[in-house]
Formats: C-alpha cells, structure tokens, sequence
C-alpha cells in the first residue's frame, strides 16, 4: 500500500513539473517578441513538457503495454519535434521581410 | 485503495483541465499572431498539447487503444508542419522567380542593344534558373562578388539574399 502511494506521488510530482513547463512555454509564447524566440520557448514545452508529463503517466500506469506506447510517444517526438522546428525557423528566416531588423543575416 | 483511485482520478482531472485552457491560449496565439510563422509555431504547440490530453485520459479511463490514437495524431501533426513548410516555400520561391524575371524584362528594355553571343548567354541562364539545372547555372561566386542576374538557383545561400532582397518589397 505504501509502495503504491509512492509510485503516485512521484508520478504527481511529474506530472506537476511537466504541466508547469508547458505553462512556461505559453507564457513565453506571448511574452516573446519575435518568432523564432516564440519558437525556441515553445521547443522546452514540446520537449521538457511531454517528457515530464508522459514519464508520470508512465509511472502511473504501471509495467504495462501502455508504459511502452507511451515511451514510443516520448521516443517519436523527441525525434520529430526538433525537424518541425527547424522547418519553422527556415521559412521564418527566408520569408521574413524585416529579416535585418529581428535576427542577424550572414553575409555572404 | 479508495482514496488512491479518487487522488489518481482529481490529478489526472486537474493537469485536463490546465491542458485544456493551455490549448485554448495557443488557439488565441493562432488567430492573433502576426505572421503566419506564428500560427505554425501555435499550431504545432496545439498538436502537442492534444497528445498529452488524449494520453492523460488513457490513464484515467484505463484503455489502451486511446494512446494508438496518440501516437497517429503525433504523426499526423509532423507531417502537417513539414507538408504546409515545403508548399509555401516552393510558392514564395516561385513568386520570387516570377519578380525577378519582371525586373529583368524591364531593365533589359531600358539597356542598349546588346550582341547576339550575350543575348544567348543570357537565355542560357534563364533556362537554367527556370529548370534550376545545367551549366550555366555554374559555380556559385565568393563572398564579396556581385550576384549575377538570372542565377544560380541551386545554391541555396544565393536564394536565401535574392529572395530576402525582394521580400522587402512584400509584405507576407
């Protein structure tokens, strides 16, 4: 009984942490100025966030077949994630046309 | 056991619900945000926000096959960002090219008459930039060096500062 009050408040504590850094990610989100800050701070949450969140959810559900798909949700993201920001931040840097003003140009 | 199963249940219930108001200020990010860079960015903050709920109410209601829908719609979001990126860069790209063949229309009217070797040169490099292969689109010049007109589309730091030179001009 004790062991499963202990899993639960490890798994809260997780789930607690993941949940207050997707509360940081908004709140960066709106107080950025520019899009690829907005961009950066919305990573941590896409990133930190799940991780903390899923790895609760995992401890709460126990060794089961659930605990493996959702490390293959962890694994999958933390794969994905990093691309789609790329993508983002590359058409934020060619289509921008205040380029100059926000972020510094390479010369070539 | 009671008292474990309603604590799991009120926690699981509180991180929905903040989830929940976190989407909600994502979609207002979506509908406000100045570029449409910013929308992406919020949109894809929505897919992920989306996961952790369908995830969170797998735990709660204890079934499995909620967190295959999760894992499909991770990867439906992805492949959304990666799908909308490349349709608006070959259009902006193509936008880009249209102008530039404009501007050189115009300035090649107000120039004198030029030879016929230089006048196939020039349709050579045309070509090539239309088709973005070939031998005129040649090797791409040093740091330093003019860009010349009709270009090398191939090397992707000479697009990046033509088409940030004529995105001034647009307003996206």
């Amino acid at each position: 009984m004790a062991v499963e009050w202990i899993r639960f408040l490890i798994a809260a504590f997780f789930l607690v942490f993941g949940v207050s850094a997707e509360v940081r990610a908004m709140i960066g989100v709106y107080r950025m100025n520019y899009v690829l800050n907005r961009m950066q701070v919305a990573a941590t949450g896409d990133t930190l966030g799940i991780l903390s969140i899923l790895v609760g959810l995992d401890i709460l559900s126990g060794f089961s077949i659930m605990m493996a798909k959702f490390t293959m949700i962890i694994i999958f993201f933390w794969i994905t994630s990093p691309v789609s920001s790329h993508l983002i931040s590359e058409i934020e840097v060619v289509t921008n046309p205040k380029a100059d003003e926000e972020f510094e140009v390479k010369k070539l | 056991m009671e008292i474990l199963n309603s604590a799991k249940e009120i926690l699981l219930g509180a991180v929905m619900v903040v989830i929940a108001i976190l989407l909600i200020l994502a979609l207002i990010r979506a509908i406000v945000g100045p570029r449409f860079t910013d929308r992406m960015v919020a949109i894809n903050m929505i897919g992920t926000e989306v996961i952790i709920l369908i995830c969170c109410l797998a735990c709660m209601l204890e079934q499995q096959y909620l967190v295959d829908v999760a894992l499909i719609y991770a990867m439906l979001s992805f492949l959304a960002v990666v799908v909308m990126v490349n349709i608006y860069l070959s259009v902006f790209r193509e936008r880009a090219l249209r102008n530039r063949k404009q501007m050189e229309v115009e300035s090649h009217e107000d120039q004198i008459e030029i030879g016929p070797e230089e006048a196939a040169q020039r349709r050579n490099t045309d070509a090539a930039a239309e088709t973005g292969t070939g031998p005129a689109a040649g090797p791409a010049p040093s740091g330093g060096d003019e860009v010349s007109p009709g270009v090398h589309l191939t090397d992707k730091d000479q697009v990046l500062t033509e088409i940030r030179a004529e995105g001034e001009e647009e307003d996206l």
